[in-house]
């Protein structure tokens, strides 16, 4: 195993990390873009007047993009591809409520009318388990038997 | 005849780095790479950019085929930071498992005119063909991260 890896790896810079960072932040959004909108890379490619290499290239995560070039990108493909923390601030401000709906399965209860403190499921009721007194079995919340 | 054999370099969380390592030769190819350009003044920045760029992209995502830039049948990591020119060839045998060879700066369009990148660009193809027909023959095997089964191999002058 290599030692001069790891070595080489602690000294990469910060700057250094990212740039690559941001290179893969902004490839990966590229990406996503277009697999949203089902647009291919040679398509791309054609869209952008580039060889489809050039393409594959911006893609792996490792291109110095240019704002010019994001700037096209983005009027072609009609999307954000970058967003700043102050234009973040900005949009998200504006959302007052966001509805969330959460949908739970409801359990089903059962409850022993001797002993009401004692939970049990409809299996153990089915398998005889409890036997003697009056059982009720109880979904919705407790009833009168 | 240059007789060289294939050993693990360095496992990262989705893929497992192989190199290359030549019977006589002290370190392996990719260490070779490393030592000449961790500490050169122009390209030292280019070295580290690759070096994260292996750890941050393949390591963390695996060896995906469009990570590459395609060099014949070899692979040329496609780092392009300030200075485009630094390139370390790789053979790419799945998502899990890539072979780092040596590499240099590039001084020519073609690969082919450059004296740095030549040998080393013709090496890690030739590398590719001769595991493929190893793989074919049955005699080398890929399982999961692991090249396993015949790793000792050479190169004709």
């Amino acid at each position: 195993m290599s030692q001069l890896f790891d070595q080489a790896l602690a000294t990469v810079s910060d700057d250094v990390k990212r740039f690559v960072d941001n290179s893969i932040y902004v490839a990966d959004q590229i990406y996503s873009i277009l697999k949203e909108k089902g647009i291919s890379q040679r398509k791309f490619a054609e869209m952008l007047d580039k060889k489809e290499s050039e393409i594959s290239k911006w893609l792996s995560g490792s291109h110095n993009f240019t704002l010019k070039s994001i700037s096209k990108m983005e009027v072609i493909l009609n999307a954000s591809i970058i967003t700043t923390p102050l234009q973040a601030k900005h949009k998200f401000q504006e959302v007052k409520f966001v509805n969330v709906k959460t949908y739970v399965k409801k359990p089903e209860i059962t409850a022993s009318i001797n002993n009401p403190d004692k939970y049990m499921n409809e299996s153990s009721l089915r398998e005889g388990k409890v036997k003697g007194g009056k059982h009720q079995i109880f979904t919705n919340g407790l009833k009168s038997a | 005849m240059k007789r060289f054999k294939i050993t693990e370099y360095k496992k990262l969380e989705k893929v497992n780095l192989y190199t290359v390592h030549f019977k006589g030769d002290e370190k392996n190819e990719t260490d070779k790479f490393i030592d000449t350009f961790i500490n050169h003044p122009k390209y030292q920045k280019d070295l580290q950019t690759i070096i994260y760029w292996i750890y941050k992209r393949i390591g963390k995502e695996g060896a995906l085929e469009r990570f590459f830039r395609p060099e014949k049948n070899a692979k040329a990591l496609p780092i392009q930071p300030a200075n485009p020119k630094l390139r370390l060839y790789c053979v790419r045998i799945s998502d899990k498992i890539l072979i780092l060879g040596n590499g240099g700066v590039k001084t020519s369009k073609k690969v082919k005119d450059c004296p740095n990148c030549f040998p080393h660009f013709k090496n890690m193809n030739d590398i590719y063909f001769i595991l493929n027909n190893s793989r074919e023959k049955e005699e080398t095997f890929v399982e999961d991260y692991k090249i396993i089964g015949k790793l000792k191999f050479y190169l004709k002058d």
